[in-house]
């Protein structure tokens, strides 16, 4: 504390000169500079997610009463039982690493990892295929349907 | 999503790691700026003041800035920056004259670092002429608060003019380098005996001086006085000087070489080739005392404890022995030189502190041996007039006895005016300056 | 400049003032002979300032805080080196900035588009073989430089950029997994781990041990993206498995390691100021003397230290301009990454891509200021864009690049047959 108080008695006698006050303000405006950029920074990702959102066509992972909805926020999603996955089922009838999600030129692919009770849309057995707004996907046990979400509607 | 998270924390952890770095770098040259500046060839350095204001050290001092000589008198004590001498106040202290805080970077000029020293120039000045033409050292304390007001050294240097063409000896500022004691040893014997025998028995015992004495191993001990000073106790043996009496002493069969040894181990000394020890005043090194003894009934052991032989102090080790002496309590009081550091923005940083030693011998040890300094003391007061003076003077032969120093040693009893001081006068003669006018010039200039 | 509802006017102008008043602490406080060297300085900064802003009105991007951050920086890189010793004018650095935003731009556009990458791999594999073999065959003497007359290339630098690029996947590409001799493993990892292995003894070979911290620093976060990804939540003993056995290499590495690298790490500086460790013992002075405020540019003594611009770097910046101006210009290069945690990438390749240049960036400034202060061997990196060095500046530049892909990749939408107007959106 005694030195700091000395540090700033010392600071104030040279901040007489003026070249010092031109340090003190070069070293400000560059605080400031970088403070600005990280606030332009976060004002541009809600930017970037709007547009994502725009490109992946606002598509969301629902279940049939629409009580869980996974919004899809990766190029690529990872789903199955493992912990690390994107989406995560803990349900014994889903391999660790049972399927994967993948933006392509605007559209959904869902291809299956060899997964062990396989990958179903709309009631069919898939190796990979290309997915359209409405189409029901099962996963083991779980069915969940791939639905547009228009921004304005939340 | 998850996978995505995991890039994130990866980044995260390694900025932190770096941070945590940075922050470590910073804290280094916070702490460790003025180690680098003593490094670098750049140096600014503040000056030495006396106890007045008295510049003592001023590292830009050209020739005609001071008066001629004004130096001299602390050359080899306070020293100066150069790097000729080491065992001074301004090369183990530089760091305290340093005009540097990292704050503001180096300062060109208008830096306050300075050391405030306890010293008394004019005095130093009167005691160093008062040598006239003659070599020696002078030291004297304060033994109530430790702080050194007078420290001559002759020859000396002046640091203005140069290191060329110097005596030999300029160089080192000898209070705190080993001599022989002479006669003053007399005084460390007697402590011993007081501390192992008591003083009643000690004062009970007598013996007799004629000039020469044969001692158990068949050699001769000689007397300063040819004719002898007759039965005589303890008190009168040390204010006569008798060296008969005490190496009869030293031989009595009341106490045993080790009991001898361990006094003079505890109050400092090293004794039978121990390992040799230093005291540390603000920096500068006084080396402590150190003697053999072998066997009570020989002819070097007892020379050791009367004042020849092996037996090797520091003036300035002296000099504390009085302190213990004159305070009654067996512990020396430090001595110091620095009275306050103040750094480059003219705050005090570091303040002296009054410290004791050790106990080196018991206090009633301390009291007897000072009634006994005081009876000698009264045979001086012609010489030395106006103080209660407790004294002991010795002769060292040196040089395989072509040269004999003169030796004094004591301490003022008197609170108001507490000074403790040692003396040496090398290649003494009769019609020279002698050791009690030295003491009278060191009383009268520092009352 | 894209539509996206954000005035970068703003922000442009407070870039331009930061460069001003760095300009103007060079007039007030500098050391130069006639006031026509500083114009020049600042007519060159300021001309490239607003002539890049001009630029950039014309680029469809999504985001453009990293553009900004890089002239700032570049700018800045500029005015320091040009006041070494004296104010004049760095023109090879002049030109390096300009070389090294274009760079930006290639890198950019090189990996918006993963599809093009993934399609393209081998290249890029054969561009690292390419490199290490011309390390090889054209240095002189086990020395890292090309001389080519007019400017000397250092390839590893080069090295560093495909290597990153090697290093990115996507989780598709870990999800190929192929039985050899009964065990799953991805082709891709295999690969990896050989062009490591390679890049250890290539440094090895060339006694650069400078670079190899920052190479193992990107392996290790390759390593930490793709085979540590089974398993999410790395179980503790497993992370101190590996740090034990990263330790304990380490370790071993350092006992039996050749003389020259044994001499360097057991140096005590001050002990010997004229033999090893000379520089660090200058470096740290001058950083003393200069104290928090410097002594104003041009008033240095540092400059004359060998490798003053390159190695002790953020010495001299500390001598003339203080270490608050020191610490702020390194701030401004790690803001670059922070920039990438706060608008993260949207798929797993460009977050890879991201977290190696990351760490080439963290590894290669932490070596470079903890080494030249002292607190490690002291090596012979250089801290990206604010050290001087072509090639080095030229990779960074790229790297740059691989970060803006991040921020602002391209997800091409084809023509669909229901829609009338051509949907190309940079995204």
């Amino acid at each position: 504390m005694d030195g700091f108080t000395e540090f700033l008695g010392e600071f104030a006698g040279r901040l007489s000169a003026f070249k010092e006050i031109i340090t003190a303000s070069a070293l400000i405006i560059i605080d400031i500079c970088a403070l600005v950029i990280i606030c332009f920074c976060s004002k541009e990702k809600k930017n970037v997610q709007k547009q994502w959102s725009k490109s992946a066509r606002h598509m969301v992972l629902t279940d049939a009463e629409q009580k869980f909805m996974f919004t899809l926020n990766a190029k690529e999603i990872l789903m199955g039982r493992h912990i690390s996955v994107d989406l995560r089922f803990p349900d014994l009838s889903v391999s660790r690493y049972h399927a994967l999600l993948t933006l392509e030129n605007g559209i959904w692919t869902l291809k299956d990892l060899d997964s062990k009770s396989g990958t179903y849309v709309n009631g069919q057995k898939i190796n990979a295929k290309q997915l359209h707004p409405n189409d029901e996907i099962r996963i083991g046990k779980k069915i969940l349907y791939l639905r547009r979400m228009r921004p304005n509607v939340q | 999503m998850k996978s995505l998270k995991r890039g994130s924390r990866l980044i995260t952890l390694m900025l932190l790691l770096f941070l945590v770095g940075m922050g470590i770098l910073i804290a280094k040259i916070q702490s460790e700026a003025a180690f680098y500046i003593s490094n670098s060839g750049s140096r600014n350095l503040g000056f030495v003041y006396d106890c007045n204001g008295d510049i003592l050290f001023d590292d830009n001092a050209e020739d005609g800035d001071y008066p001629a000589g004004y130096f001299k008198d602390v050359g080899n004590l306070i020293g100066d920056a150069s790097g000729q001498m080491t065992n001074t106040l301004v090369a183990n202290n530089m760091e305290y004259l340093s005009n540097y805080s990292f704050t503001s970077g180096i300062t060109a000029k208008g830096g306050k670092a300075a050391i405030y020293s306890t010293l008394n120039h004019s005095a130093n000045e009167a005691v160093y002429s008062s040598f006239g033409s003659k070599n020696g050292c002078a030291i004297a304390y304060n033994y109530k608060t430790g702080e050194i007001l007078v420290c001559v050294s002759r020859p000396s240097v002046d640091p203005i003019t140069g290191y060329a063409d110097l005596e030999d000896g300029s160089l080192l500022c000898k209070p705190f380098y080993k001599t022989v004691p002479g006669s003053t040893q007399k005084i460390s014997t007697l402590t011993a005996g007081i501390e192992t025998m008591g003083i009643d028995k000690l004062m009970s015992k007598s013996f007799t001086c004629d000039g020469t004495y044969v001692n158990k191993t068949g050699k001769e001990i000689h007397c300063h006085n040819q004719y002898g000073h007759g039965t005589q106790n303890i008190a009168e043996a040390f204010a006569n000087s008798c060296n008969p009496f005490f190496a009869q002493l030293v031989e009595d069969n009341d106490w045993s070489l080790d009991d001898i040894i361990n006094v003079y181990t505890q109050m400092g000394y090293a004794v039978n080739g121990a390992e040799s020890r230093y005291y540390s005043i603000d920096g500068i090194t006084c080396s402590r005392a150190s003697t053999d003894l072998e066997n009570k009934n020989e002819f070097n052991t007892q020379w050791s404890c009367i004042g020849q032989g092996t037996s090797m102090v520091s003036p300035c080790q002296l000099m504390m022995w009085q302190s213990a002496i004159a305070n009654k309590t067996g512990k020396a009081t430090m001595p110091y030189l620095i009275d306050h550091v103040t750094n480059v923005n003219g705050r005090t940083v570091k303040s002296a502190e009054t410290a004791y030693s050790e106990k080196l011998f018991s206090a009633n040890t301390a009291a007897e041996v000072k009634k006994i300094m005081l009876e000698n003391g009264e045979n001086y007061t012609g010489k030395i007039p106006g103080y209660t003076l407790g004294i002991k003077s010795g002769t060292a032969q040196v040089k395989n006895g072509d040269e004999e120093n003169s030796l004094l040693t004591g301490f003022v009893d008197d609170d108001d005016f507490p000074i403790a001081f040692a003396i040496l006068i090398e290649n003494k003669s009769e019609y020279d300056v002698t050791t009690e006018a030295v003491a009278n010039e060191i009383l009268s200039s520092l009352s | 400049m894209y539509n996206n509802g954000l005035s970068y006017a703003g922000i442009s102008l407070l870039s331009l003032l930061t460069h001003i008043s760095m300009l103007a602490i060079v007039f007030a406080k500098g050391n130069y002979d006639s006031v026509l060297a500083p114009l020049i300085l600042s007519a060159a900064v300021l001309v490239s300032d607003i002539v890049y802003f001009f630029i950039l009105k014309f680029l469809k991007q999504n985001t453009y805080t990293i553009d900004i951050l890089m002239i700032t920086i570049l700018n800045m890189s500029l005015i320091f080196q040009s006041c070494f010793g004296k104010v004049s004018f760095d023109f090879k650095h002049f030109i390096f900035c300009i070389l090294a935003v274009v760079c930006m731009q290639a890198g950019f556009i090189l990996t918006r588009n993963y599809d093009f990458i993934e399609k393209h791999k081998y290249i890029f594999y054969g561009a690292a073989g390419f490199i290490i073999l011309s390390i090889l065959l054209l240095t002189g003497s086990r020395g890292m430089w090309i001389d080519l007359g007019f400017i000397t290339i250092q390839p590893s630098e080069f090295l560093k950029p495909v290597f990153v690029i090697i290093c990115a996947t996507s989780l598709a590409a870990q999800q190929k997994k192929k039985k050899i001799l009964g065990i799953k493993v991805v082709y891709d990892n295999l690969i990896i781990l050989g062009v490591t292995g390679a890049i250890l003894l290539l440094q090895w070979w060339c006694r650069d041990l400078g670079s190899l911290p920052t190479f193992m620093a990107v392996a290790a976060c390759a390593f930490i993206m793709r085979i540590c990804y089974p398993k999410a939540k790395l179980s503790k003993k497993l992370i101190a498995g590996i740090c034990i056995a990263g330790l304990a290499a380490l370790v071993v590495a350092l006992k039996f390691a050749p003389s020259y690298v044994q001499d360097r790490l057991k140096v005590d500086i001050w002990s010997d100021p004229t033999g090893n460790g000379w520089q660090q013992c200058q470096a740290l002075i001058a950083i003393a003397e200069g104290g928090w405020f410097g002594k104003g540019p041009g008033h240095g003594r540092l400059y004359k230290v060998p490798a003053a611009d390159t190695d002790i770097i953020f010495s001299t910046i500390s001598e003339e301009w203080g270490l608050l101006a020191a610490l702020l210009a390194v701030f401004m290069l790690m803001l670059i990454i922070v920039t990438a945690l706060i608008n993260t990438p949207r798929s797993y390749y460009h977050t890879t891509l991201t977290t190696g240049v990351a760490a080439v960036f963290i590894a290669q400034s932490a070596l470079n200021i903890f080494g030249s202060c002292n607190m490690i061997p002291f090596t012979g990196v250089t801290i990206p864009f604010i050290s001087k060095g072509g090639s080095s500046m030229l990779a960074c530049g790229f790297m740059i690049g691989f970060l803006k892909a991040g921020q602002s990749a391209l997800f091409p939408i084809p023509q669909r047959p229901d829609k009338l107007r051509q949907n190309r959106r940079s995204v």
